[in-house]
Parts: C-alpha cells; structure tokens; sequence
C-alpha cells in the first residue's frame, strides 16, 4: 500500500468537504442564493399592505353592499359590488402639476396604512336638472308616477368626506344652480377652518353622466378601499 | 355677585364658541361604525414566518381572484339609467335603460301596497323568451283604475315587453319597451327596458346563468 491508513482516512474526507459543495453546485447553492435573492425582495411591510389590502376587499366583496376603490396604481375610481367592478373612471386631477393624487393616498393611508375608510359626508354644491320639470310633468302624468321622483340631478360641483382631512372635489363641465347655499357657505367655512390643521384636497373633472352615478351611489358610510400606487412585494 | 354671573356668561359663550369651532372642523367625521371597519383593517397581520407569509398572501390572491366574475356580465347603473354588458377590461355593449321609479302605489280597497323600485344586489338570468307575452299583475289594472279580471286570459298583453325578455330576480325582467323616448329616465315598476336594438344585440350575447349586478 502507498498509503497508510490514517493518510488514506484523511484523503478522503479532504475529497469528500471537497466534492460535496462542488456536487451541489448545479442545485443547491444557486437555490439558495435565489432564496436568499428572494428574501432580500420580499418587503414585509408591502406585502402586510396588500394582504391587508386583500382581505378588506374581502370581506366588502362578501357583503351585500356597493364599496369603492380609489385605485392610484391604475388613476382610476372603481364601484365594486360583490367583487365585480360595476363602474369605473379615470382619476382626472384639475391639477395636474400639483401632488394632489400623492398626498391625498398618503394622508388616507396614514401612518398605520389604514386601507379602508367609510365616507362621512357629501355635499352638491351646484347641479342642473336632468331633465326639464315641463317635460317630467308629462311623463309623469302619463306613467303615473310623481314628477319630483323621476327628476335626477346632474352635479356640477360636489365634495365627497372621508374625515381626517380628506376630501374629494368633483367637477364637471356643466353650469349648475346652487343647491343649499347656506350648507355650502359652511363647508366653504369649515374647509377655512381645517386648512391650518392639514388636510388632503383632490379636486377631479368627470362626465356628467358618471358624475350623476358617482354622487348618487356615493353614500354616506360608503366603504372605500386605497390601493396604493406602488405595493413593493416580490 | 353680578359680576361672577357675567365670568361664567363669558365662559360658557366662549366654550360654545370652541365647540362649535370644533363641530365645523370635525363635524360628520368618522362614526362608530367607521372607526370599526377601518380599525379592523390594522388588525389583520400575515404569520410571524416568512414562507406562511408567502403562502398565506398568494392564497388571499387566489380567493379575489376567484371571487371575481370569469365570464362577461351584464351592470345597470339605476342612478343614470344606463346597461352596460362588460368584463373587467371591456365593455361591449352600453345602451340608456330605464329602471324603477320608486313611486307607490296602494290599493284603497284592500291596503294593498307595491314599491316600484327595481331590485339591487347580484342575479343571474334565469329565462331567455322570445316574443314575450305580458301577464299583467294586480297593480297594472289598480293603477290604471280598472277591476281586476277574473279570466286570466284578460290579463295576456302580447306587445308591452317588445320582441325579448331576460328574466332574472322575483319575477323581473330585462325586455323591451313602447316608449322608447321615455329610455333614460325612471318610470318603471321595476323591470329594466331597453330600446329594441339593444335588447337584441343583449339577447343574442347573454347566457342563461349570465351574472346580472344592479346598483
């Protein structure tokens, strides 16, 4: 023999520490330095976002009721039943420039990243008849229905108040008679009053016939959903 | 005495100053109910584990996913009178409706009472007809201050549904109309109409088991 025994023993564990990382090379290194890619991707505090986002979204899509989504990743309004999106509409910001969309999503989100708020107020401003009260007096007469129930109202300014100094300001393109003057000169006061406390202020342009859909199915107690513009999960 | 009167006088307007100011800042902000909901939200937290977290999260992906309609489905929108027969990404049919007034109407001689307001929520189209015949119900002769008849046959009107109808719900229907100038506003006892064109083009695209969502 050339070699001894304890020679032999010690080739061979010097063969095996070796061989046995150059073997798994092809697997289980590189799995594992995926793994780790992976684990230096995954954001906890994204991912807990979106779960959160997604068992809210739920939970609305089990119940019975309307919900909305304020989608900032897609700029889009959503009204949601039962987890179908029934409308939907883009995020038109009046300005444009401005951080508007930003710091409304921050302030909704807060520090917590609260996803889900109830609406807690909506005011019309101004809108127009849908359709002349001549005419609905006829029709009304003819299918034997109260005129004032068949009139609908086309908003041509509302706001929408989610609380906490959030409030959404919709436009349109049409000229309105003002509903409840005195109502409004006090969201115009309290929106004074708020200003040096902070709030969040997004003002949108839409169609008018969205807009009629918007403010009617916007509720108070309407639950609504933020999802934000960038959810950082792998 | 008097002048201790005029302190707590002072005081008090001056504290109703403050709670007014404060009712006008906070005023109509969040309730009970919503405190409840949003604070709900927070508490919801993925396993302590990394890899249950990933796994927990990709299965809540799935069950949204899954809650989501698969085929194409039919949206009335009440508020603007509007059908649209739509996807998620698409939209291939938006035609003017009309839908329920919400007018009322009672029987003075048994205190019979009917609330015309189309029914909201998720339904499927359960009958596809052709050629619909209209079995007037109670309220159609009530309304037009007639006696009800006693031959049901008196009660068949061949015309009023137009050429299709797609039933759905407790006994409404998607069908067609005689007054098409009046599509657009409220004046029905709770079925949708549509313009004959529309219904058409519905008919021919919808699926008995078609989801149906009404808002």
């Amino acid at each position: 023999m050339f070699f001894k025994k304890q020679q032999l023993v010690s080739i061979l564990c010097g063969f095996l520490v070796c061989a046995v990382p150059w073997s798994c090379e092809g697997k289980g290194p590189k799995a594992g330095s995926d793994e780790h890619q992976r684990d230096k991707k995954w954001d906890r505090h994204g991912a807990e976002l979106e779960y959160r986002l997604i068992q809210a979204e739920l939970r609305l899509a089990r119940s019975e009721g309307l919900y909305l989504v304020l989608d900032m990743a897609r700029e889009e309004f959503q009204l949601k039943l039962k987890g179908a999106l029934v409308w939907n509409y883009p995020i038109n910001a009046v300005n444009t420039d401005s951080q508007e969309l930003q710091e409304f999503g921050e302030r909704f989100l807060g520090d917590k990243g609260r996803v889900v708020r109830c609406l807690s107020g909506k005011h019309l401003f101004t809108a127009q008849d849908k359709t002349p009260d001549s005419v609905l007096a006829v029709v009304g007469e003819v299918v034997k229905v109260d005129p004032e129930l068949l009139q609908r109202d086309v908003p041509a300014r509302f706001q929408l108040l989610w609380g906490s100094g959030l409030t959404l300001e919709v436009r349109t393109d049409i000229v309105g008679k003002p509903k409840s003057p005195l109502k409004s000169t006090l969201m115009e006061f309290r929106h004074a009053l708020r200003r040096p406390f902070g709030e969040a202020y997004l003002s949108v342009k839409m169609h008018p016939d969205d807009a009629i859909t918007f403010y009617q199915a916007a509720r108070v107690d309407l639950p609504t959903i933020l999802r934000p513009s960038v959810l950082t999960t792998d | 005495m008097k002048v201790w009167l005029r302190y707590i006088a002072g005081l008090s307007v001056m504290l109703f100053g403050f709670f007014g100011a404060w009712l006008l800042i906070t005023g109509g902000e969040a309730s009970l109910n919503h405190i409840a909901l949003s604070d709900d939200s927070l508490s919801v937290r993925l396993p302590e584990d990394d890899k249950q977290a990933k796994r927990e999260l990709e299965k809540a992906r799935q069950t949204l996913t899954k809650i989501k309609p698969s085929a194409p489905y039919i949206v009335i929108d009440t508020h603007a009178n509007i059908l649209t027969f739509r996807t998620e990404n698409s939209i291939f049919l938006k035609a003017t409706c009309s839908t329920g007034s919400g007018g009322e109407l009672t029987d003075s001689n048994t205190g019979r009472r009917w609330i015309f307001t189309t029914p909201r929520g998720a339904f499927r189209v359960t009958t596809k007809l052709v050629e619909p015949w209209w079995r007037k119900p109670d309220w159609a002769f009530i309304e037009e201050n007639e006696s009800i008849p006693r031959d049901p046959n008196k009660r068949l009107d061949p015309e009023m549904l137009g050429e299709y109808a797609l039933g759905f719900g407790d006994d409404y229907f998607i069908h067609g109309t005689l007054y098409e100038r009046l599509l657009g506003v409220n004046v029905t006892h709770g079925c949708v109409r549509l313009g004959s064109d529309d219904l058409e083009k519905l008919y021919k695209a919808v699926e008995i088991g078609t989801l149906i969502y009404i808002f």
